[in-house]
């Protein structure tokens, strides 16, 4: 009886493993198989954001313009588009014969009521639509935008967060929030997915640029963990995914999986004082241009960087206009030099400088920070902060003469420019600017093409050689996949566009 | 047996109350730091005092609190903060899935004990020793390393199994088994350790005593006498093992669902914390609190029927 039982249990065993082992099903090769490191809440146009978030609202909504991997702008919903001479009011001439997937049609009305959702929306970019003074349906393929003043990024914008077009009459409903209905490549398909774990995806028949669809189908799998992600991809649930962790880089590349590396952030040095109200001496030229001769990048990278990423000397990323590659052998490591530099604006004895720390940090970054200033002459005093939100606050309201920070470049410069280097920049916490930046950045402000291009260029050599930031490197973000699907990374953004797919 | 029934329900209502009690005033009894946690350190006293009127945080603590215990009472935890669902109705979804895994840890769990628990206690040699072993070795090795172990072998390298995600088994069953056996293996595999020598422990002793032998010598086969009253005797500390398994299942839970991206409740008490979600995580509170003290009053009333002694408890 009993070996009965025991060959009964064994058989049993073995056919729920037969079973659950079974050969997987081969995927159809017009299926992406996508994993997303974050899951969505509010599926709403309106509530839209990119980076990791963006294949859920890519796979639905159309944008009005659409982009490429170099983030150059291309028609959309909106076959063409026009500026005024004054750069301040938009003509968008809309697609005829475009349907939202409920089979509603696209049409100019549709765009008013959209972009005056995402104004009022719970989107964290709602802040691309403060400049818009009014959005009027001219004809119904004709759209008027009226701008307060001019913004080189809103094309960009209409491309990206701020152009994604949901349904009129889903706006604001009770299901919106769940159920979204847009002209996307896709349909979501609610039934068949599981809301925090896998999102399923059919093809829109009606979809308006089939000729750029790569896969028939989309599923979205949600790896919310590092581990999660890494083993996904390495045990062929999903054909590519975001890697946050760099550690494991290798181990994937050893898989067999391709690693495609993007250097989106920079990290470094902000010198907070240039004006000299704290009374420290970064006021004078010689001791940051001091700092940044005597700051090791290559040992950065290597210490606080764990290797990843690459050095630099410049804040605009290549693929930024304003961009120079001559600019980045201004600050060679030469710590005499250095030395010299700071004897000679009468500190032979080095000086003392505060600086905030952030807990979400390890020590060795500020341990290594305080080591290279201390080979300077240069003493370190940190104060701790009780976290990132604490060490933000007391960073804009200026408290320390220089903080150490990883931050985004924009791909379109004048972002960049609006976010470190305006005297109301985010970034640029004491307001500080001087008559050559402010002429600069209102030229950049209203130039377009080449001629913006050139003025950002000089704003990015001025900057530099005025040493504004001790900019150490560029830590890169990972994104990994499959060799049957082939992905072009997207210019500044980490998660590449759906449209950058390809089988 | 109604008024110990009546007892430990009394106690258990008790309880639940103090908890979400607690729990409430701990997370609601500063409003301001809520709406500067969630908003950010850039925020102004406006939009604190407008994030404040927007989510109810103005009201009196102690009449929010009356608000919400009336709401919970019926099942409704109130609107999310960030979630686009009602909180009860995630939970609702999530528990389905947590409540799958630990059901049928536990299950597994408890088969697996009783039969190697019983053969160890009953035929000692090998049979014991072995279960000795595998008692350390599931007692050491904590269940977030076993679910390395099982995706890197199972699914990285084999691909039999998946190593994450979640289909529920009305969907596609064989799908279902792909998702769930090695989270349900590795959230098992340190269950067993402890039950299994809760039983083996437990039989050994009955077996020591005389009705045992009294009840040989009378004419009864052995395995009735296993069956039938050895087991009978055993079962009370088995029990009580068994509920405290359960409740270890559902605090284990929650890295397992990280691990295998599982969206059950223990990741959603990970994402609401995370979120700063209030209302969210005071229903994943008083769930948990629900579930492990409804467990226990089972688990009282099974040991009450099975021994009366434990009525006077």
């Amino acid at each position: 009886m009993n070996k009965k039982l025991l060959a009964a249990s064994v058989a049993a065993c073995l056919s729920v493993a037969a079973l659950a082992g079974a050969p997987m099903a081969q995927a159809a090769t017009s299926t992406l198989n996508l994993g997303v490191i974050i899951d969505v809440t509010d599926w709403q146009a309106s509530s839209a954001q990119l980076a990791n978030a963006g294949p859920y609202y890519q796979a639905v909504y159309s944008t009005l313009l659409n982009q490429d991997a170099n983030a150059n702008v291309l028609p959309g919903l909106a076959k063409s588009w026009s500026y005024d001479k004054t750069g301040t009011v938009l003509t968008l001439s809309l697609n005829k014969g475009i349907k939202y997937t409920d089979g509603e049609p696209f049409n100019a009305a549709s765009v008013v009521a959209n972009l005056n959702a995402f104004k009022k929306g719970a989107s964290p970019s709602a802040n691309m639509a403060n400049g818009i003074v009014s959005v009027v349906a001219k004809t119904p393929t004709t759209v008027v935008i009226t701008l307060d003043n001019i913004d080189s990024a809103f094309l960009t914008n209409l491309s990206g967060t701020m152009g994604f077009m949901q349904a009129t009459n889903t706006i604001g409903g009770t299901d919106a929030k769940s159920n979204p209905i847009g002209a996307g490549p896709y349909i979501y398909d609610k039934a068949s997915s599981v809301s925090g774990s896998s999102y399923v995806f059919k093809p829109n028949p009606a979809y308006y640029d089939k000729a750029h669809l790569a896969y028939d189908n989309l599923n979205i799998k949600v790896l919310n963990t590092s581990v999660a992600a890494i083993n996904a991809i390495k045990a062929g649930q999903v054909d590519a995914v975001a890697i946050a962790d760099n550690s494991a880089v290798a181990g994937l590349q050893a898989a067999g999986l391709t690693v495609d590396e993007q250097n989106l952030n920079w990290v470094g040095l902000t010198f907070v004082d240039k004006g000299g109200r704290m009374g420290t001496p970064l006021k004078k030229l010689a001791v940051r241009q001091a700092i940044n001769y005597g700051f090791d990048r290559d040992a950065a990278l290597k210490i606080m960087g764990l290797g990843y990423g690459k050095t630099i000397e410049q804040v605009f990323a290549p693929y930024n206009a304003g961009y120079d590659a001559t600019l980045n052998n201004t600050y060679p490591y030469d710590l005499a030099k250095a030395k010299q530099m700071l004897s000679d604006a009468g500190y032979p004895n080095g000086f003392t400088l505060n600086m905030p720390t952030n807990p979400a940090l390890a020590s060795y970054v500020y341990d290594f920070m305080k080591d290279q200033f201390a080979k300077m002459g240069i003493t370190i005093n940190y104060t701790a902060t009780t976290g990132s939100a604490d060490f933000f606050a007391q960073v804009w309201a200026a408290k320390w003469p220089l903080y150490r920070m990883a931050l985004q470049r924009d791909p379109n410069s004048w972002s960049l420019v609006q976010f470190l280097y305006a005297r109301d920049a985010a970034w640029n916490p004491s307001g500080y600017g001087d008559a050559t930046t402010d002429a600069l950045i209102e030229k950049i402000r209203v130039a377009t093409g080449k001629t913006q291009t050139a003025l950002l260029k000089q704003l990015n050599t001025y900057t530099v050689q005025q040493a504004w930031f001790c900019p150490l490197y560029a830590p890169p973000v990972f994104f990994a996949h499959t060799s049957s699907v082939k992905v072009t990374t997207h210019a500044g953004n980490s998660m590449p566009f759906l449209s950058d797919f390809k089988k | 047996m109604l008024r110990f029934t009546l007892r430990r329900f009394l106690t258990g209502v008790a309880l639940l109350f103090t908890i979400c009690t607690l729990a409430y005033f701990l997370l609601y009894i500063d409003s301001d730091t809520i709406a500067a946690g969630i908003l950010g350190a850039s925020a102004t006293k406006a939009d604190i005092l407008r994030f404040n009127a927007t989510h109810g945080l103005n009201e009196n603590v102690f009449v929010s609190y009356a608000n919400w215990l009336s709401h919970a009472i019926t099942g409704n935890f109130g609107a999310a903060w960030t979630f686009t669902e009602p909180v009860s109705s995630m939970i609702t979804t999530r528990l389905s899935v947590t409540f799958t895994i630990v059901t049928i840890s536990l299950l597994i769990v408890t088969v697996i004990s009783l039969t190697l628990g019983v053969l160890a206690a009953v035929y000692g040699g090998w049979i014991d020793r072995v279960v000795q072993v595998l008692g350390l070795i599931g007692f050491a090795i904590p269940n977030f390393l076993v679910a390395f172990a099982l995706v890197a072998q199972f699914a990285v390298v084999n691909h039999w199994f998946n190593a994450v995600g979640w289909t529920p088994p009305n969907a596609d069953f064989n799908e279902f088994l792909k998702s769930a056996t090695l989270p349900i293996s590795a959230i098992a595999f340190t269950g067993l350790a402890s039950l299994t020598q809760q039983i083996r422990g437990a039989v050994k002793d009955t077996l020591q005593n005389d009705y045992v032998r009294t009840l040989r010598t009378s004419g009864l086969s052995f395995r009735r006498v296993i069956l039938k009253h050895v087991l009978r005797n055993a079962a009370g500390p088995a029990l009580s093992v068994l509920g405290l398994q359960f409740v270890g299942m559902l605090g284990g839970i929650v890295i397992i669902e990280q691990i295998f991206s599982i969206p059950g409740l223990g990741s959603f008490s990970v994402q609401a914390t995370g979120l700063k979600d209030i209302p969210s995580v005071m229903g994943v509170v008083t769930t948990m609190a629900l579930i492990v003290i409804t467990v226990n009053f089972i688990i009282d009333l099974l040991s009450a029927a099975l021994n009366p002694k434990v009525r006077l408890a």
